[in-house]
């Protein structure tokens, strides 16, 4: 890898063993790579390291050396969602309180470190940090250096910035550091697509379901779907920003896709055509009968009576503004139908804490939700899930990636988690409530 | 003496039973049930690996087409070996991807724990080891068995 002479006195270590070390770590990732050389980060970072946990955050020992030696990022990052310590959720007893903040026993340093090294604020944990009350959205051709996958995927795939799939950790040395190796997603060449997927289906179709099939094809290859655009309107269909989430996080699921096209729909698919395609892309074809069954068989095998669910998890990935609302509204108009002010099961919906904060502050439901036993955080679900302290005995939701990364959570339609919410789920369904009000019901595309 | 070639992307030499996954290879999956350490071994506790699931991997050579997983792998290959319960190697045939690479290279660097990685072996690798082979990994990314 080509290094300039800074670069070449950093590693001999005339600036310190704590720049060597940080310079070494990329550039042997460059190297893995395959990289020419490394190039500036533009845009403000995104990090998987929130938290304190061994194994899913950073050590707190290596962030406080960090900041001993003086490093910075240069530019303010985002990082996933905090850990469910502050959270008020009503029925985390004392004992799961305690046995918590013995699980979490340098989390206070470990923000504060964070925070040293450019943690922007409390307000920018969360993982969909470009949506616009958290304002952290690269530009078209930025290079930035992002982790968590589903963020990764769509800055990549919608904005068009450029990212690698930074690993957790890497993704803050790159920001301290302030460069990323000039390879692979980086890389006109590396953006090309190595496979052609033509969709073949009529109807709507549920992004988190094709997107979950086209993962577990590709791996981590970069999809080119055809097949799409008439339904997404050229992207302008007022559902396509959801079913591109949809599509991206699973994709990322199923597989390791940090980057996909769809023709006539993103940008980069938009700008450039068919020559994105490589010469060598492999073909593949999805139909109607595919996703009809791989949807069938990633929602839940019971019916709801037998599952007897004791919570309703919402928001995995974090939910948007509108998201919330509709589902506020769907809540209200349910209760109401039902004769009832409280909900049977208690319901968590989650979002960024900027997105909380406006629907706090502007939408009357937020009262009326808490008021019925709702619950408005912002913490991770999956990292809830997979908290032996936390995890509930049986959860349904909507999302796959929560369904996929946790164990006793089960998927359904968005119309049955509205009774489960609002009836436990044992009583028939309300006649009016047709359409569930996040659309990853099975057959929307909203 | 079988013998394939690859290119070592986490140098070392290193002599030890193969356990090889004909699927993607999990490493949060199969580790995220042993951060709190205490154990002496680490076994893959991935059920969606049907070939590794319950097998011990601390000290092996794992072998597998590719990793799979989220951008956790990072911290969760640190810290897997901050605990001393790391695999002593991984093979794969194609390319290491940059998750895999990224957590290996930090173990090495800040921890100075070698995993040793060769990929570029070739789809062969997968063909003829398989799991229990006595396989060694030479520096120059030669593994023979």
């Amino acid at each position: 890898m080509d290094l300039t002479r800074d670069e070449r006195e950093v590693l001999d270590g005339s600036r310190g063993e704590i720049p060597r070390k940080l310079l070494l770590t990329m550039v042997r990732f460059g190297e893995a790579m395959d990289a020419e050389r490394l190039v500036p980060v533009e845009g403000p970072g995104h990090l998987v390291i929130p938290e304190s946990k061994p194994g899913v955050g950073a050590r707190t020992e290596f962030l406080e050396s960090l900041v001993d030696a003086g490093v910075r990022a240069a530019l303010p990052f985002t990082a996933d969602p905090a850990t469910i310590l502050n959270e008020t959720l009503s029925d985390l007893t004392d004992d799961q309180r305690k046995r918590l903040a013995r699980a979490y026993p340098t989390e206070v340093r470990y923000r504060e470190a964070l925070t040293k090294l450019g943690l922007r604020d409390a307000g920018g944990l969360t993982c969909t940090p470009w949506f616009e009350e958290v304002a952290n959205r690269p530009s078209y051709g930025q290079i930035v250096a992002w982790a968590e996958s589903s963020a990764v995927v769509y800055a990549n795939s919608v904005i068009g910035a450029r990212t690698h799939r930074n690993p957790g950790i890497l993704d803050l040395i790159s920001n301290v550091v302030g460069k990323t190796p000039l390879a692979g997603l980086l890389t006109d060449e590396g953006r090309r697509a190595s496979w052609l997927v033509e969709v073949e289906a009529a109807g709507p179709i549920n992004g988190q379901v094709l997107g979950y099939i086209v993962g577990r094809e590709v791996g981590a290859g970069i999809p080119w779907l055809t097949g799409l655009a008439d339904m997404l309107e050229g992207g302008e269909h007022p559902a396509s920003g959801k079913f591109l989430r949809d599509f991206g996080t699973n994709a990322s699921v199923g597989g390791g896709v940090g980057l996909f096209h769809v023709e006539g729909v993103t940008v980069e698919a938009k700008r450039y055509g068919r020559r994105l395609i490589r010469d060598d892309a492999r073909r593949l074809t999805i139909d109607e009968g595919q996703i009809e069954s791989v949807g069938a068989s990633l929602r839940a095998d019971r019916p709801v009576e037998e599952l007897r669910p004791n919570k309703v998890l919402l928001g995995c990935p974090h939910l948007t503004y509108d998201q919330l609302c509709a589902w506020t509204d769907a809540v209200e108009g349910e209760l109401a139908r039902a004769g009832r002010d409280r909900l049977a099961v208690e319901t968590v919906f989650v979002a960024a804490p900027d997105v909380v904060s406006r629907f706090r502050a502007e939408h009357p439901g937020f009262a009326t939700l808490a008021v019925a036993g709702g619950h408005v955080g912002s913490f991770c679900l999956e990292a809830f899930m997979q908290d032996p302290i936390l995890a509930p005995a049986c959860v349904v939701t909507n999302s796959n990636k929560l369904r996929y990364y946790s164990r006793n959570v089960y998927m359904l339609d968005d119309e049955a988690l509205l009774r489960v919410m609002v009836t436990g789920g044992t009583e028939g369904a309300a006649a009016a409530s047709t359409t569930g009000p996040s659309g990853t019901s099975s057959g929307s595309h909203a | 003496m079988p013998r394939l070639q690859g290119r070592a992307v986490i140098g070392g030499e290193v002599a030890a039973p193969a356990a090889v996954s004909r699927v993607g290879f999990n490493p949060f999956a199969s580790f995220c049930d042993q951060f709190d350490g205490g154990i002496d071994a680490a076994v893959c506790g991935d059920p969606q690996n049907t070939e590794l699931f319950g097998e011990p991997l601390t000290g092996r050579i794992v072998l597998a087409p590719f990793c799979v997983g989220s951008t956790s792998a990072g911290p969760c290959w640190e810290r897997i070996a901050e605990l001393g319960l790391a695999p002593a190697g991984l093979l794969l045939p194609g390319e290491v991807d940059p998750l895999t690479a990224g957590g290996l290279i930090l173990a090495d660097v800040w921890l100075d724990t070698a995993i040793v990685c060769v990929d570029r072996l070739g789809p062969e690798l997968l063909d003829r080891v398989e799991t229990g082979d006595e396989l060694r990994v030479g520096r120059d990314g030669v593994v023979t068995w």
